[in-house]
């Protein structure tokens, strides 16, 4: 469904620190800067990008928007939260561990805000393997 | 990479109106609503799009776009056209994008929230 995401920044060498530490917790790699000061990262099959705004403006986030990035299986998520934690990132809503989603279904999540405040959640899905 | 995103709105059966018609023009089944949010699935990802859970009104991110993929140029016409139809706005018309990557064409609307999106597609090459 998506080509990419891109979230607002007001410092990046801050942004960078910070998702080159969730990214590299996940298997992934630090995030790389094109001509235009924006920081780039390209995993599984998506590109997520962070931005200083184009119009000048500060960078702010939305209420009500999250973004959601799959990972492998419950450490995964549990690395990726402590990683965001120590890089300049926030916990917001309840601590790593599992929804009870509908349809009987369960999830591992955990959610931080970036330093600019963007909301982020990492998503596992739990499977009769886990 | 992704899940998921959700995205606030100020009102979610205009909100749904307008990701019924713009996601549909690109390939999506109309959403499905859960009371405070409804939700998309094409593709392998999912859109959500609901009314804050903290009570505040929704409001757009500066600096934040979320990219939808679109299988064609005409996709990505009939998307901006259908958004334009149901409460969205202008952001950049329909074109090719020279500073994306490979052959790319691409438009800009903001949704009836105000949120900053975009549909993309990669032009066949010599297009």
């Amino acid at each position: 469904m998506f080509s990419h995401q891109m979230l607002g920044s007001n410092d990046l060498t801050r942004s960078k620190t910070f998702y080159d530490a969730l990214f590299t917790a996940i298997g992934g790699s630090p995030g790389i800067v094109d001509e235009r000061g924006r920081i780039v990262y390209a995993h599984k099959g998506g590109r997520f990008l962070v931005t200083r705004p184009i119009n000048g403006e500060p960078a702010t986030f939305a209420n009500g928007s999250t973004t959601g990035f799959a990972l492998d299986d419950p450490v995964q998520v549990d690395r990726w939260h402590a990683a965001g934690l120590a890089n300049g990132g926030v916990t917001c809503e309840d601590p790593p561990g599992i929804r009870n989603a509908t349809e009987g279904r369960q999830l591992y999540l955990a959610y931080l805000r970036d330093p600019d405040g963007n909301k982020l959640c990492a998503l596992h899905r739990i499977t009769s393997e886990d | 990479m992704f899940t998921h995103v959700m995205i606030g709105a100020k009102d979610l059966a205009e909100s749904q109106r307008f990701y019924d018609a713009t996601l549909g023009a690109i390939g999506a089944s109309a959403g499905h609503n859960i009371g405070d949010r409804a939700f998309y699935s094409h593709n392998g990802g999912t859109l959500g799009i609901i009314t804050p859970i903290n009570g505040d009104e929704a409001t757009p991110a500066n600096g934040g776009t979320i990219g939808f993929a679109a299988p064609d140029k005409a996709a990505v016409d009939a998307w901006y056209a259908a958004g334009l139809a149901n409460g969205g706005t202008s952001e950049g018309e329909p074109g090719k994008r020279p500073a994306a990557p490979g052959n790319a064409y691409g438009a800009y609307l903001r949704d009836p929230t105000g949120n900053k999106i975009c549909s993309f597609c990669q032009l066949p090459a010599g297009e």
